[in-house]
């Protein structure tokens, strides 16, 4: 891979990868990296862009002064130097400036303290890296956390804020209906942060009233971290909360029109309403648009997640969704042995070929990214054997539609008593792996061939090397089973991946690590250490070579097989990373999180480069289509949302699933949308009506505000109950035929 | 005791909260005093942790892809955040959560784990099925397959061709003609541990026995198919356990075709078939719930079926013998006055023709004399255990359902002093037809005695023999050192007196005792028994004089206050005895377990009336089981 760095290390970027360094308790730093490619900071700036958006010099230096107090109060005198240096700030005037500025910046605050002031400032910057690179697990090695919390030191009168709350709740009940749906999403952060004011400064009981009194008024898919809330009622325990870090520390995001932002701003002003003003300033992001309010339903579909919508610019960046250029390979010459079907078999050879992979083969698709803008191992003859194999399968490929729906396999785990926690099939479905509660790793062969490891070194030496069959020689034959199992994890394994080759497995377990396992030999081969918490899931690139995994340190980490260290980490997320999918190119890997947002990074420069919002519930699946346009989403309510990659848009929801949806998958030419249930059922989509549907026009892709179809059961083509087994993995053979897997559950 | 009710002053319960006062008594038995203030903080802040904690381990629970929160789950929240983990709590099945009511407490049910029985269950399904995956087409073209997901696909249950083999080896081997042969089938069907797919088969060929009712050697062999069955330490026998019933309790019960000929010794095969009922009860019975109580109406039915021949009704009777003296108590003994009258008038047919008739009633009138007098010996046990609440410790094995014991050979299971599971199916025969359980009250004991000693007259008495004198006697078998006895192979002197002393001892089992324990002042205990409960006559050697000691008067139905009994216990012998006795204890259940002589009335028994016959055939038959192995 090049070593790309897009120049960025101004004294802002280095500042925060020191920070980074500093709070990642558990030393495990992107620069370690370094001796492999030097990591860019990864944390996207555009997420801690709020402090910037905004910013004026001033504001800049504000926030310099105060990083700079941080690390003297911390005695990081070499980090001190370094920023100063950097930065060009006198040794004497930051003291000073840094007093001035504290004042300053007290203007229209009534009460707080200099220090407080800092803090503020410096967690406006620091805090969305700083922190979600390390989460805090315990008070103690997240130095900043008193820090960050503190910036609800800052009060008014505890028993108004219940009249602040009621005197807003009056206001947005008697504006005119178009701007209440928008004002409406006002209640939820400010009831939050009002609450978790209260209870900051020691108010228990008001805290409790105010919660008593108006958590019913919040919309019902904020009630999970509700339920968190009613629990937290005390300063103490506000420390090492997560849910409650990361609602501190990132703004909630507000899409709001310019009329109705005005109308709150007048009626604010004229109450002279500063508590909730205050916070709308601090904790609170609020997008203004021009155009149209929006609807409730169109607010509805794009909130839920932890931290409100996605800010626009956030999804602005132009991502190369297409797909990369099959290299040439001479099809159809080596097969003699069929010249009969030859004849007929070549135009249709083409015509699939054309269809499903698009027009790649001649021209460059103008979406695509440049064929080596990541680079791609080099495909060795048995790649290209297996590429032979799959274009005479897609030859053979059923077409699918609503007419002519899938045959389904169902692979059923049986006395799967240790806890069948995940499953993949390799591509050409001839093995399947699960991995188990237990810590092991299980690989079955699907086809008569037996699985075999390699001989033993001694008894390679044996062997003739100049033999013709010496693949077949090395094999040893009295190793031959049908299912193997690799021992290795210490903890139950929640991810599995074969590579395309066929060569490897990944396994990523509770134990923190990523293991990577040879299918010739049935051995460990690398252990990935790095996630220091559980690993949820990882997921080998397409091209092989490249892997993701994701975990509950809410970094997602990009390794190469050979590098015992991450390339990138991408972070970002404010909650656990629960399911990672490369995008078809692989030039981009999406991350799907409890925070309940969809991420799609850039592999080359670790930037977040879509934020999807819109899922109510943990993010369980993902599927890119295999044009690579589209991507398919999962949760924990049910639900499956379609977004279009290009315009980072919702363009889709599928309602039907009663559970977790814990796997997705397209069909090979993308025309079914299959997804599999922890309700025991597979259900199948009509995908290209659904992205049909959708008119993309200029406003739409705008604005993002798009108007989704009511009624999603005409897209459904099936549901298929399964007896008691739930549905944790779905693949389509090269033929389509569909394939599920998932564990008996008596 | 942990209690997660919420607290009394509070009104609205947005979760689950520890009450103050269980803080305040887990950190008293912690060793320290909380005030109010301090409680009240902790007692939030443990809530707090807990819905923390609770809240954490559901993210596990997701990632398993499961809908249930274990412990684990929540013991990984608790790793992952540094606390110590709670240990204990794995096992899969559900908690049961009690409370008590008088103390207002809550807790786990925490039952203590009899490791021994663990160790020795043979219910554990060994060999069962490993993981595996098998596909199957769910839905053609998008239509639905008519064959239901998630059932076990036959593949999974065809045989391999080595099975099919043994298969057919073994039965070939037990039905064909070579004793030898078949003796090392069935030894080898008893210690086999990888036969368990062949187990439905198996029952499939033993449930045969109804087609070859004419074959008393057949029939033997298939019976001895299941004790071996019945044995396998490694067979879970689940389901088929009711199936492998059915088939020996047609044994029993049935008038087989071979019984038509009164020179085939059927009633051997009906002793051993009650013998094996009685065992594959004790060992496997836990296996289907209401079985005892299902063998005993079917029993019942047969002994109050006047129609059925006196074969049927021999088989009734021994069943139920073979079953415990509950079960005689249960069902012969109400059952007894109605029968009486029939098996007299058989008895008193002095004709020609009905010499056969007769011959059989014999039988029948002996089997039920040997259950009867062990009802009574066993009775009169069970009565001193509870006045003297077990003396050195008798195991009372208090619900032995579960009790299980792979004895070499059929060596008698344990007699409980308990009814067997009573409580688990008794509802089921809640107006059921037959024997009324629920009115059913147990008759005091001397009442019992008078009762039946009506029926059998002095043949029943001359069964408790006694010594000659209470308390002076010296007691002659503790003499021995323990040492010597232990040399002493129990079956051989088993033997010896028995076949010395027919009559008055062939409930004479004198065990050796390991123990030795010292009861040195025991005085006159008569009768001795089985493996569990021996208690020392001191009187067995002047058999013959004992007739004369015992004085010839009836039994006084009011004996001055409880008796007081005394016994020795044995426990269960492993090792070299056990193995020499293997085949003599076949026939042991005939011999009462224990029996107890009582002072108070023992020595009052009348020797008189019928004694002979019956009862020496019936010895004599008993030995008979002794079966070509």
């Amino acid at each position: 891979m090049a070593a790309v760095q897009d120049a960025p290390v101004e004294a802002d970027n280095e500042k925060e990868i020191k920070t980074e360094t500093l709070n990642d308790a558990a030393g495990n730093h992107a620069s370690a990296a370094g001796g492999v490619i030097p990591s860019p900071p990864v944390a996207s700036t555009s997420s801690s862009g709020p402090a910037k958006a905004g910013g004026p010099g001033s504001e800049e230096q504000q926030t310099l002064m105060a990083v700079l107090q941080f690390l003297k109060k911390n005695n990081f005198v070499g980090a001190v130097d370094v920023l100063r240096r950097e930065a060009g700030i006198l040794e004497d005037s930051d003291e000073s400036q840094g007093q001035e500025l504290a004042a300053s910046a007290l203007g229209g605050a009534e009460a707080g303290d200099a220090t407080c002031t800092l803090s503020r400032a410096s967690s406006c910057t620091t805090s969305t890296p700083a922190v979600a690179a390390a989460p805090a697990k315990g008070g103690e090695d997240q130095p900043d956390v008193n820090v960050v919390l503190s910036a609800y030191s800052q009060q008014g009168d505890p028993a108004l804020y219940q009249g602040y709350y009621s005197g807003l709740k009056k206001f947005v009940e008697s504006v005119l209906d178009c701007h209440r749906a928008e004002l409406s999403q006002l209640f939820y952060p400010l009831f939050v942060h009002m609450y978790l004011e209260l209870v900051y400064n020691n108010h228990e009981t008001e805290a409790k009233a105010f919660f008593e009194k108006f958590s019913g008024d919040q919309e019902c898919y904020y009630q999970d971290d509700l339920r968190v809330l009613s629990g937290l009622t005390k300063k103490e325990h506000m420390k090492g909360n997560e849910t409650l870090l990361d609602f501190r520390t990132s703004k909630f995001v507000l899409r709001i029109s310019r009329d109705s932002y005005q109308l709150l701003k007048r009626h604010l002003q004229e109450r002279q309403n500063n508590q909730i003003w205050n916070i709308i300033q601090e904790h609170l992001y609020i997008d203004i648009f021009d155009g149209m309010p929006r609807s409730k339903s169109q607010i509805d579909s794009m909130s839920g997640s932890l931290a409100g919508e996605a800010k626009r610019e956030a999804n602005k960046a132009k991502v190369f969704y297409g797909l990369l250029k099959e290299p040439e390979i001479d099809v159809p010459l080596d097969d003699e042995d069929e010249e009969g079907e030859n004849e007929e078999g070549k135009p249709k050879k083409k015509k699939p070929k054309k269809d499903s992979m698009g027009s790649k083969s001649k021209k460059q698709d103008p979406n695509a990214p440049q064929q080596n803008r990541i680079p791609l191992p080099e495909l060795k003859d048995s790649d290209k054997l297996d590429k032979i194999m799959y274009m005479k399968e897609a030859t053979k490929r059923i077409r699918l539609g609503p007419e002519s729906l899938p045959s389904i396999c169902f692979y059923t785990f049986l006395n799967a008593y240790q806890g069948l926690t995940a499953v993949d099939f390799t591509d050409d479905s001839s093995l399947i792996a699960g991995g188990f509660a237990d810590s092991t790793v299980r690989v079955w062969s699907v086809t008569p061939k037996k699985l075999r490891s390699v001989k033993s070194a001694a008894d390679l030496n044996l062997i003739d090397k100049e033999s013709d069959d010496v693949l077949e020689r090395i094999m040893d034959e009295k190793s031959a089973s049908e299912s193997k199992i690799l021992y290795g994890h210490s903890g139950p394994v929640y991810g599995v991946s074969f590579s395309p080759d066929r060569n490897y497995l990944l396994s990523c377990s509770e134990d923190g690590t990523v293991r990577l396992w040879s299918l010739q030999t049935f051995t460990c081969l690398v252990g990935y250490k790095g996630h220091n918490y559980p690993v949820w899931d990882t997921q080998f690139s397409p091209y092989g070579y490249y892997f993701i995994s994701g975990g509950h340190d809410r970094v997602a980490r990009l390794w190469a097989t050979d590098h015992y260290q991450p390339l990138r980490m991408f972070a970002g997320h404010l909650a656990d990373i629960t399911c990672t999918q490369f995008h078809p190119n692989s030039n981009y890997v999406a991350t799907g999180s409890a925070d309940r947002t969809v991420r799609l990074w850039d592999i080359l420069n670790g930037n977040c480069v879509r934020i999807f919002t819109g899922h109510k519930g943990p993010i369980h699946s993902l599927a890119f289509s295999p044009n690579g346009k589209y991507l398919a989403s999962g949760a924990t309510d049910g639900r499956v949302l379609l977004w279009d990659i290009g315009h980072g848009l919702m363009i889709g929801e599928l309602k039907g699933h009663t559970d977790t949806v814990y796997s997705l998958k397209f069909s090979r030419d993308g025309e079914i949308l299959a997804s599999g249930s922890m309700d025991n059922t597979v259900r199948l989509w009509d995908s290209i009506k659904a992205f049909d549907d959708i008119e993309t026009d200029d406003f739409t892709a705008a604005t993002g505000h798009i108007h989704l179809p009511e009624n999603s059961q005409e897209l459904l083509l099936g549901t298929y109950m399964t007896k008691s087994t739930p549905v944790i993995h779905l693949h389509f053979t090269r033929r389509n035929l569909l394939l599920a897997a998932g564990a008996y559950n008596p | 005791c942990e209690s997660s009710s919420a607290m009394a002053d509070r009104e609205e319960r947005r979760f689950a909260e520890v009450p103050r006062e269980s803080i305040r008594l887990m950190a008293e038995s912690a060793g320290v005093e909380l005030s109010d203030d301090v409680a009240a903080l902790l007692t939030e802040d443990v809530c707090y942790r807990l819905r923390e904690a609770t809240q954490n381990s559901s993210q596990f629970m997701r990632h398993a892809k499961r809908r249930k929160l274990t412990v684990e789950d929540f013991n990984r929240a608790l790793r992952w955040s540094n606390v110590e983990a709670v240990c204990g709590y794995g096992a899969q099945d559900t908690l049961p959560f009690r409370p008590i009511k008088e103390g207002d407490l809550f807790f786990v049910e925490d039952r203590e784990v009899n490791l021994v029985e663990l160790a020795l269950a043979t219910n554990i399904p060994k060999g069962c099925a490993e993981t595996m995956v098998r596909v199957q087409v769910s839905y053609l073209d998008g239509k639905g397959n008519l064959e239901p997901q998630g059932t076990v696909p036959s593949a999974v249950q065809t045989l391999s061709d080595d099975l099919l083999k043994y298969y057919q080896q073994i039965t070939r081997s037990i039905l064909g003609e070579d004793p030898h042969l078949m003796k090392v089938a069935l030894l080898d069907l008893q210690s086999n541990s990888k036969i368990a797919a062949l187990l439905p088969y198996f029952v499939y060929v033993i449930s045969g026995v109804k087609s070859v009712s004419h074959d008393l050697e057949q029939l033997n062999r298939l019976l001895h198919m299941v004790k071996s069955l019945v044995q396998n330490p490694y067979l879970y026998l689940g389901s088929y356990v009711r199936s492998l019933v059915s088939s020996v309790m047609y044994c029993i019960l049935e008038p087989l075709a071979a019984s038509i000929n009164p020179l085939n010794d059927h009633w051997t095969l009906r002793d051993y078939a009650a013998l094996l009922l009685s065992h594959i009860f004790w060992t496997h019975g836990d296996l289907v719930s209401g079985l005892y109580h299902q063998i005993l109406l079917s029993l019942q039915k047969v002994l109050s079926d006047p129609v059925r021949p006196l074969c049927s009704h021999y088989g009734a009777v021994v069943g139920l013998h073979a079953l415990g003296w509950k079960a005689v108590e249960r069902v012969l003994y109400p059952h007894l006055p109605a029968y009486w009258a029939n098996l007299q008038a058989v008895l008193d047919d002095y004709s020609v023709s009905n010499a056969q008739v007769k011959a059989d009633g014999h039988k029948v009138y002996g089997a039920i004399l040997v259950a009867v007098e062990r009802l009574l010996k066993m009775k009169a046990l069970s009565l001193s255990v509870n006045a003297e609440g077990g003396i050195g410790g008798l195991p009372r094995p208090g619900g032995i359902m579960g009790c299980r014991e792979s004895s070499p050979g059929l060596s008698p299971p344990p007699e409980p002093l308990s009814e067997p599971g009573l409580g688990i199916a008794s509802h089921l025969h809640a107006g059921g037809a037959g024997c009324p359980w629920e009115d059913w009250t147990p008759v005091p004991l001397p009442a019992m005695y008078c009762e039946l000693y009506s029926f059998f007259g002095d043949s029943l008495a001359v069964r408790f023999s006694t010594g000659p004198s209470l308390g002076n006697s010296p007691p002659a078998p503790l003499a021995q050192p323990p040492t010597t006895r232990k040399e002493l192979p129990g079956g051989t002197a088993n033997l010896d007196t028995a076949r010395k002393m027919p009559q008055l001892t062939a409930n004479l089992n004198i065990s050796p005792r390991q123990d030795g324990s010292p009861h040195g002042e025991l005085t006159a205990p008569s009768m001795v028994s089985g493996r569990y409960v021996q208690a020392f006559a001191a009187c067995q050697r002047p058999s013959g004089l004992s007739r004369d000691v015992f004085p010839k008067a009836r039994f006084n139905p009011l004996p001055a206050g409880p008796p007081i009994f005394s016994f020795v216990i044995g426990g269960r012998q492993m090792g070299r005895r056990c193995q020499g006795r293997r085949f003599q204890t076949t026939f042991t259940p005939s011999q009462p377990l224990s029996a107890v002589s009582s002072r108070t009335y023992a020595h009052k028994l009348p020797v008189i009336g019928r004694v002979g016959k019956p009862v020496r055939r019936w010895t004599c038959s008993q030995y008979s089981l002794h079966l070509p192995l």
